[in-house]
């Protein structure tokens, strides 16, 4: 199945996506090629040749490099401290093998809704070393998974997600997987998984134990915030919260919402007082009119968490009644000035000036203006035109397209103020004049940020 | 093996490399090709003209730059549609055509082609950087690293934004009538 496959299912598009055969282009050009040309046979013998030398290498250095990062299924998944989920790592190594390849889950984690895991495979023949060095490797087919109840009723995967984890050896990979199942996971179920490259029944089980979850009952209405692809972003629109659910690792919001293009705001507040907006502790979502559901970037530590805040109201966690809270207008949306691209094609980028100021964090620069410090929530990002590296907390770090001064602003690719801040930044957009029967000119408006 | 690199061995005349290009290369002419000749195309014109875009690449490898190898194709494979389409527009499919065995019907397949029309336009109507992301992802079947770096997003935030794109396409083709209101 092609990535294009997979997005037309998401889509609900009928059959099957128009698209072409890769095998047939190479067929026609390498016959056109070919027709009357010695070339091919050179060719054949310099590919077989290079299949061989592949493997002869591969022999060669064996296990010479040897995996050290110590990743498992909470680190490998979640930012920061992991410990308040430890006791929920299941750190038994199982492994299955066929006669090419040897899948081993490293170690698992799971709450009622998704299982993380860190996997390796290994190949066991020179035609899967081979293969399993090649791009071709990672597609839509590599990892399946499924769970069952003690019934042998069978849990559908919802969806899946899995990256490649550093610190490969030649002859095997690392990955970092998640799965997610249409119905909730309970302690007495089975997860399989498999490489999509082995035997059908070269399955690995393990039995779930969910990490634990706190359900807070809303059952209230009030305005969201207009979903980010919208034209305009953040138009504000109402929505019914049933209740939200946490757990270590994920948050699921339960709700009615006439407009599914209205998303819920929520902010949490700790035991010590401090509030962690949602573009700060969560990710991914996805669902529909009436469930939603996210990933944490962290570790949820429920013990630490007092209550959930949403429309100006918050909710503890224990279950006592529900206490109005002033609205924090710092928290909320706001728009900064799009600047022109940094580079072709991308090049995103940002004023660092507006930016840092509307979020009420500090701003200072020098004489010349094209050297900055910005300053917001526990990080301090300093920027120089014309410098791909920035400092973060005192740490170099890397960028995408080097600051640059535009009429006198110091723009700076959004990337860095997303990771260091953790805000989430949109270009509005906003159809035009249609110019053909298909086109319609498409006008981008200023950024859309959220705290 | 990157594109300089790619660039090299196609100069050197090596088949292997212009076999990779084809691996890398054919999802991403692909789309570019679909794009300019409308939802009429059929995927044989559309594979004879990539097909066409490759030979070129191989006739003119002693002329590559050493970097573009991506964009030198998508032009000539563009240009090379648009010949196709003044010579000869596509048809509409006839609807009385008796239809393979096992094939989709005459109706289905406009569906389908209609289908794409609408969700290539989704896809590129979404802001940036999604679109660009959704394409290169979906369509063009780059690495979700190697995107995430071009447009200077982490791993995890660039799949967050391909999963919020994905319900976002469906919303919209929902609202133009072209997919299920259904869990998705």
């Amino acid at each position: 199945m092609t990535r294009l496959d997979k997005l037309w299912r998401a889509v609900d598009g009928p059959g099957a996506p128009p698209q072409v055969d890769g095998r047939r282009v190479r067929a026609r050009v390498n016959a056109a090629l070919d027709a009357g040309c010695p070339e091919r046979k050179i060719y054949m013998k310099k590919k077989l040749s290079l299949v061989l030398a592949v493997a002869a290498a591969l022999a060669i250095m064996g296990t010479a490099f040897a995996a050290v990062v110590d990743w498992d299924a909470l680190t490998a998944h979640f930012k920061g401290d992991v410990s308040p989920a430890l006791a929920y790592l299941d750190s038994q190594v199982r492994t299955v093998s066929d006669e090419n390849y040897t899948l081993t889950v490293e170690s698992a984690a799971a709450d009622k809704n998704t299982v993380y895991f860190v996997l390796s495979v290994s190949a066991r023949s020179d035609t899967a070393k081979a293969f399993l060095a090649s791009d071709d490797f990672d597609s839509m087919d590599t990892f399946d998974a499924w769970a069952t109840t003690p019934v042998g009723a069978t849990k559908m995967l919802s969806s899946m997600g899995y990256h490649e984890l550093d610190a490969e050896t030649e002859d095997c990979r690392r990955y970092a997987l998640d799965a997610s199942f249409f119905k909730q996971l309970s302690a007495s179920d089975t997860v399989a998984v498999r490489c999509g490259y082995m035997d059908e029944d070269s399955w690995i089980e393990l039995p779930v134990t969910p990490a634990p979850s706190v359900t807070v009952k809303i059952r209230a209405s009030g305005t969201g915030v207009e979903g980010l692809h919208c034209r305009p972003a953040g138009s504000p629109g109402q929505l019914t919260i049933r209740d939200i659910t946490l757990s270590p690792f994920t948050c699921q919001i339960r709700m009615n919402r006439p407009n599914m293009d209205i998303e819920p705001r929520l902010l949490l507040r700790t035991k010590d007082g401090s509030i962690r907006t949602q573009a700060q502790f969560l990710t991914g979502e996805g669902g529909d009119a009436r469930e939603y559901s996210y990933q944490c970037k962290e570790v949820l530590d429920l013990d630490s968490i007092y209550s959930v805040i949403i429309f100006d109201m918050e909710y503890p966690l224990d279950g006592s009644a529900p206490t109005p809270v002033e609205h924090d207008p710092s928290l909320d949306p706001f728009t900064v000035k799009r600047m022109e691209p940094l580079s072709e094609g991308a090049g995103y980028s940002l004023p660092a000036k507006e930016l840092t100021e509307k979020l009420g964090g500090t701003f200072r620069q020098n004489a010349a203006g094209d050297e900055a410090t910005c300053a917001y929530r526990d990080a301090e990002i300093v920027l120089k035109a014309g410098s791909r590296t920035a400092l973060v907390n005192g740490q170099p770090v890397e960028l995408k397209d080097a600051p640059a001064m535009q009429d006198g602003v110091l723009a700076a690719p959004y990337g860095v103020f997303v990771d260091a801040w953790e805000i989430d930044a949109y270009v509005q957009r906003e159809e035009g004049e249609r110019i053909s029967n298909h086109e319609t000119r498409l006008i981008w408006h200023d950024w859309y940020v959220i705290p | 093996m990157n594109e300089q690199k790619l660039i090299h061995k196609l100069k050197q005349g090596d088949r292997l490399a212009l076999d990779r290009a084809m691996d890398t290369y054919t999802p991403y002419l692909a789309a570019v090709v679909w794009r300019a000749l409308g939802p009429a195309a059929s995927a044989e014109d559309v594979e004879e003209i990539v097909s066409d875009a490759f030979l070129a690449l191989w006739s003119h490898r002693d002329s590559l730059r050493p970097d573009g190898l991506k964009s030198w194709l998508a032009v000539v494979a563009r240009n090379r549609a648009i010949d196709r389409l003044r010579a000869a527009p596509p048809t509409p499919l006839p609807l009385d055509e008796v239809r393979e065995a096992d094939g989709p019907t005459p109706a289905e397949e406009l569906e389908r082609r209609l289908f794409s029309d609408a969700l290539r336009r989704a896809v590129e109507a979404l802001p940036p950087p999604d679109g660009q992301l959704v394409l290169r992802y979906y369509y063009e079947e780059e690495k979700l690293k190697d995107i995430a770096r071009d447009l200077d997003l982490s791993v995890p935030a660039a799949k967050s934004r391909l999963l919020r794109a994905r319900r976002r396409l469906k919303e919209v083709l929902v609202k133009g009538g072209l997919a299920d209101d259904t869990v998705g």
